[in-house]
């Protein structure tokens, strides 16, 4: 019965290993109050408005308990709060304490946001010079507007960069020339209808080649780009006027990373609401601590890129192709913003009429004509989504085709493949526009993409294939050096 | 047989009296059994040997039944605080409701289970075999003797396990949401530091010994005033289980809004 | 010392079990209890322990009488007594050589080994040895018995009352613990109250004999009274006959 150890002993280390727990447990949760008795040492706080302040409301700096509120009097129109802090914590005389809220309507706290290291540290019963309160709904309200205005002024600078007359030319054109260009490389490609095969017949096989012949991929892969050397010498000419489109659209792109630039400018001096947010230090660090602990996980991607892609879509119903110029801006390797003009040839059309007056010099009459013009109208289409990554998966949604919309993209664990499903659109079609298109980078800056659009309504359909280009910021500063793609491909 | 509407009010009638009966009875037994605390002799030998029966032997079952209190809850709540973003409430509100309630009441029931039938069916066989009778015989004081040492260990060992079970169930629930939900572990424990107060593990270890003495009374009355052979005894160690379980959660109901 | 139990009654609900029973148990001599099974002999005993309270009547010790004193008061008088329950009732939980240094380690300051020793004497007497270790479940019936009677004069008490201490033991054995009886009556002038269903046994060590019957005493005398009688109830007793006025109770 007794198995070696005595009843005593095994009564005795019982309550022995209990009462060490409680005593551990009071010790942690008082955290620096050993038995009631207060340690530590005092300062004082005046707030404007202490609402939701308690006795024992928990005072943190970087989000790790460093005291309580021992008392909240009233004193001249304002809260003189006392804190009591636990010894061995160091506030600076320039440290600031702020009256925060746990989450959306959790309770108060207050945070000491810590300030300059050199100051010297207050002693105990001093006060704490700089506050703030936490902001009422009125105040709350004027940040939202704050807010608001914000984004009124992004917009106003994208619209000075693609909407007015003069821009949308410029746009027009750019497209217009990426057009031809598609179009070339299209009829190109028809003519060089044998290579065409044997290149879709490679990307046929890739997974069965992935399966069996590891080394023939390689031998695949150079000859697709052997391939694209081919044509782009043979058509160096309207390869070099691309480029020509490319440079000067990067241009008015220069213009509106300026204006990003302005307004991100106004987001690091911590104007408006969010600009507070991200000026704030303590978010600073907060953000980035999560993006150096994510980017272990996804390498170097973690850094803020900028990517510009360029995505011609060859429709097999219509013989024409759709155009995509996006500009894709990722803060962190989770989310992006991607703003984006699509250049439709498809889009909707319309039919106007254009009444042209005449004076006819020698008859002295008046002859009017009359002109039937089939306008395809809405050709140009805005894009404009949030995107927010998890794990494999990207989930966006915003202005899709200049209506709202939504999408998915389930990316291969490398990245190099994207199988994407988006639906926008969802008011001028029986069902909305439902489109799935498989996307493979090759070679680093260029796309290979595939699919079906407008899925959903039977008679509009249509299954494409698709050739992009994609730099991010700092490809372009190479290349924008460079003889670009000739280079490139000599190299090659 | 002939209906008569007055014999159901006969019945209850019946049924309150032996109701107020068995209350009487497990209350002069508490007090009996604390009164004659502090009369000679004291058998130290008694007490020691109760503790390890009543805490030390139920501190696995007690520690097994923590943690995956601890777990479950953590998985549990975390659905709820993860609507709402409030993962950082997962650790609060699981340590706050292991201090206040799940700790004394589920360690309550576990050792009801264990130790109260088990006092019930001892002192029921006592009974039934004479040896109570035997021992007062020998001018042995057999509620002294027997009940006493049973109800103060239990008052004593009870809120032990509760401290038992409020930890492991923390650490369990640390377990789920760091390495399970992933959560921050240190976010996870200055979050319940901040919220849990000494004052909600105290009053839940205050509830734990009023159980311990529901436990031991009810089990050790229901024993001793066992009668009929075997039969007496199981059904003494059924109605210890079932009276000091409800008698629990009563308890319960009016500590939480008397104490807290 | 004597007992004197004047017209005592007992019912347990309906069942009327003592029914006015006078009887004398004289000091220092051993009187045994007869009668049928289940007639009420265990009973009476545990009315004069106090473990039972009579609906009528007295048991007067010392001139007082106990029926009329509250359970504690019962201590004093109690710790004279030494008991041997019909069952044994031996604590289970505890060995063989802790259920005979029980009442010692109770009520005498001797030391462990000093108590080590008396419990041995006390097992040996009852015909015992190396069984200290055991416990009562490993106990055959007969061994039980004697452990208990073992318990029952470990403290040399002044009044020996034994439930039926000869059942369930072998000749032998059952002439052995008769022996005992008488030793300690003789020897150190013990009062014993002796219940048993054993005729030759009660002849033996009887200085008187009560007979009950319907709850009351039908005969009490000595042994030659007993074997004298001419008392159709008592002879078909003591002759162990199915037959007679003594009808088997359904
Ligand atoms: N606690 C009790 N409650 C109710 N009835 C009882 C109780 N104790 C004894 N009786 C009843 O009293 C009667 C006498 O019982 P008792 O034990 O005295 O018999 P007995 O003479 O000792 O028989 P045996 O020789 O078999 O031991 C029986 O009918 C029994 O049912
Ligand atoms: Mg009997």
């Amino acid at each position: 019965m007794n198995k070696g150890i005595s009843t005593n002993a095994r009564v005795g280390i019982f309550v022995a290993v209990v009462l060490l727990l409680l005593f551990w447990i009071t010790f942690k949760i008082s955290s620096g109050t050993i038995f009631g008795r207060i340690q530590g040492y005092t300062l004082t706080a005046e707030f404007d408005n202490a609402q939701g302040l308690n006795t024992k409301t928990g005072v943190f700096i970087a989000g790790i308990k460093v005291g309580y509120v021992e008392d909240i009097k009233l004193a001249d129109d304002k809260a003189l709060v006392t804190l009591r802090i636990i010894p061995g914590v160091k506030i600076e005389d320039n440290a600031k304490a702020v009256i925060r809220t746990k989450g959306l309507l959790g309770e108060k706290y207050i945070e000491i946001v810590p300030g300059k290291q050199q100051a010297a540290a207050l002693k105990p019963g001093e006060q704490i010079i700089f506050t703030e309160s936490p902001p009422d709904l009125e105040e709350l309200m004027n940040k939202l507007n704050g807010i608001a205005s914000d984004v009124k002024s992004v917009t106003q600078s994208l619209n000075d960069v693609f909407g007015g007359s003069k821009g949308e030319k410029n746009m027009r054109g750019m497209f217009d020339n990426l057009n031809r260009t598609i179009t070339h490389m299209d009829r190109l490609i028809t003519s060089t209808n044998k290579n065409l095969n044997r290149t879709f017949d490679s990307v046929n096989t890739f997974a069965q080649a992935l399966k069996e012949q590891g080394p023939d991929i390689l031998t695949n892969l150079a000859q697709i780009s052997g391939e694209l050397h081919a044509i782009i010498a043979e058509n160096k000419q309207s390869v070099n006027r691309t480029m020509e489109n490319i440079n000067q659209a990067s241009e008015r792109l220069d213009k509106t990373l300026a204006n990003l630039e302005v307004i991100t400018g106004n987001l690091k001096e911590g104007k408006g609401a969010i600009g507070k947010l991200l000026s704030d230090k303590k978010t600073e660090q907060q953000v980035t601590k999560a993006i150096s602990g994510l980017s272990s996980m996804v390498g170097g991607t973690s850094r803020f890129r900028t990517i510009i892609s360029y995505r011609g879509e060859y429709q097999f119903a219509y013989h024409n192709v759709k155009s995509y110029l996006d500009l894709r801006l990722q803060p962190t390797w989770d989310k992006y913003y991607l703003l984006g003009i699509v250049d439709d040839p498809g889009g909707y059309s319309s039919t106007s009429t254009t009444y042209t007056t005449v004076k006819n010099v020698n008859t002295g009459t008046v002859q009017q004509t009359e002109t039937v013009n089939n306008n395809i109208s809405n050709q140009l289409k805005i894009n404009a989504e949030i995107a927010k990554r998890i794990s494999y998966f990207t989930f966006r949604g915003g202005v899709i085709e200049s209506s709202g919309g939504i999408g998915v993209d389930i990316n291969a664990p490398n990245d190099k493949a994207q199988l994407s499903v988006e639906m926008f659109n969802f008011n001028e079609k029986p069902y909305p526009e439902l489109k799935a298109m498989l996307s493979i980078s090759i070679l680093r800056y260029f796309l290979l993409s595939g699919g079906m659009t407008d899925i959903a309504n039977r008679d509009v359909r249509t299954w494409f294939m698709g050739v992009g280009l994609k730099f991010d910021d700092q490809d372009l500063k190479s290349i924008f050096g460079l003889a670009a793609s000739t280079t490139y491909v000599n190299t090659k | 047989m002939t209906f008569r509407p007055i014999a159901i009010f006969e019945y209850i009638g019946a049924r309150f009296t032996t109701l107020l009966e068995e209350l009487g009875g497990i209350f002069s037994t508490f007090l009996q059994s604390a009164g004659l605390l502090f009369v000679p002799p004291f058998r130290m030998r008694l007490f020691l040997k109760q503790m390890e029966f009543v805490g030390v032997e139920s501190s696995f079952i007690v520690l097994l039944t923590g943690a995956f209190t601890g777990m479950v809850f953590a998985l549990q709540t975390s659905y709820a605080f993860r609507l709402f973003g409030a993962e950082n409430l997962i650790g609060p509100s699981v340590a706050l409701s292991l201090a206040r309630e799940l700790g004394p009441v589920l360690t309550g029931l576990m050792v009801t289970g264990r130790v109260g039938s088990a006092m019930a069916a001892e002192l029921g066989t006592m009974k039934v075999t004479e040896q109570i009778d035997a021992l007062y015989t020998m001018s042995i004081n057999p509620v002294q003797y027997l009940i006493t040492p049973r109800v103060l260990s239990s008052i004593i060992m009870l809120p032990m396990l509760t401290i038992l079970f409020d930890f492991i169930g923390i650490i369990g629930s640390y377990f789920m949401a760091v390495f399970l939900l992933g959560l921050n572990g240190n976010r996870f424990i200055s979050d319940t530091i901040y919220m849990v107060d000494l004052k909600d593990i105290y009053i839940g270890l205050l509830k734990a010994a009023v159980f311990g003495a529901i436990i031991a009374v009810v089990g050790c009355y229901k024993g001793y005033f066992a009668e009929k052979g075997a039969e007496g005894v199981g059904k003494a160690a059924t109605q210890a289980v079932v009276i000091s379980s409800v008698s629990i959660l009563i308890a319960d109901y009016f500590l939480t809004a008397l104490l807290f | 010392m004597q007992i004197d139990i004047k017209g005592l009654k007992k019912s347990f609900g309906t069942n009327s079990v003592l029914n006015g029973i006078d009887l004398t148990i004289e000091d220092g001599k051993t009187t045994v209890i007869v009668g049928q099974t289940g007639c009420g002999k265990s009973v009476l005993i545990k009315h004069i322990i106090g473990l039972l309270r009579p609906d009528a009547g007295q048991i007067i010790v010392n001139g007082a009488d106990i029926t009329k004193l509250k359970r504690k008061e019962f201590g004093g008088i109690l710790k004279n007594f030494g008991v041997l329950f019909q069952n044994s009732a031996l604590f289970d939980s505890m060995t063989v050589g802790e259920n005979v240094a029980f009442p010692l380690r109770e009520h005498t300051g001797l030391s462990p080994t000093k108590i080590m020793d008396v419990v041995r004497e006390k097992l040996a007497i009852v015909g015992l040895k190396g069984v200290e270790q055991l416990y009562p479940a490993e106990l055959s019936g007969g061994m039980k018995k004697r452990v208990g009677l073992a318990r029952a004069i470990a403290l040399d008490p002044q009044v020996l009352i034994f439930d039926e201490p000869t059942t369930g033991l072998d000749p032998v054995m059952s002439d052995t613990i008769d022996n005992l009886i008488m030793n300690t009556q003789k020897h150190l002038g013990v009062t014993s109250i002796v219940i048993s269903h054993d005729i030759p046994g009660t002849f033996k060590i009887a200085r008187w004999i009560a007979m009950l019957y319907k709850g009351k005493v039908v005969l009490y005398g000595s042994p030659d009274d007993f074997r004298n009688t001419q008392d159709p109830i008592v002879r078909q007793f003591l002759e162990r006959r199915a037959e007679g006025p003594l009808q088997v109770e359904a």
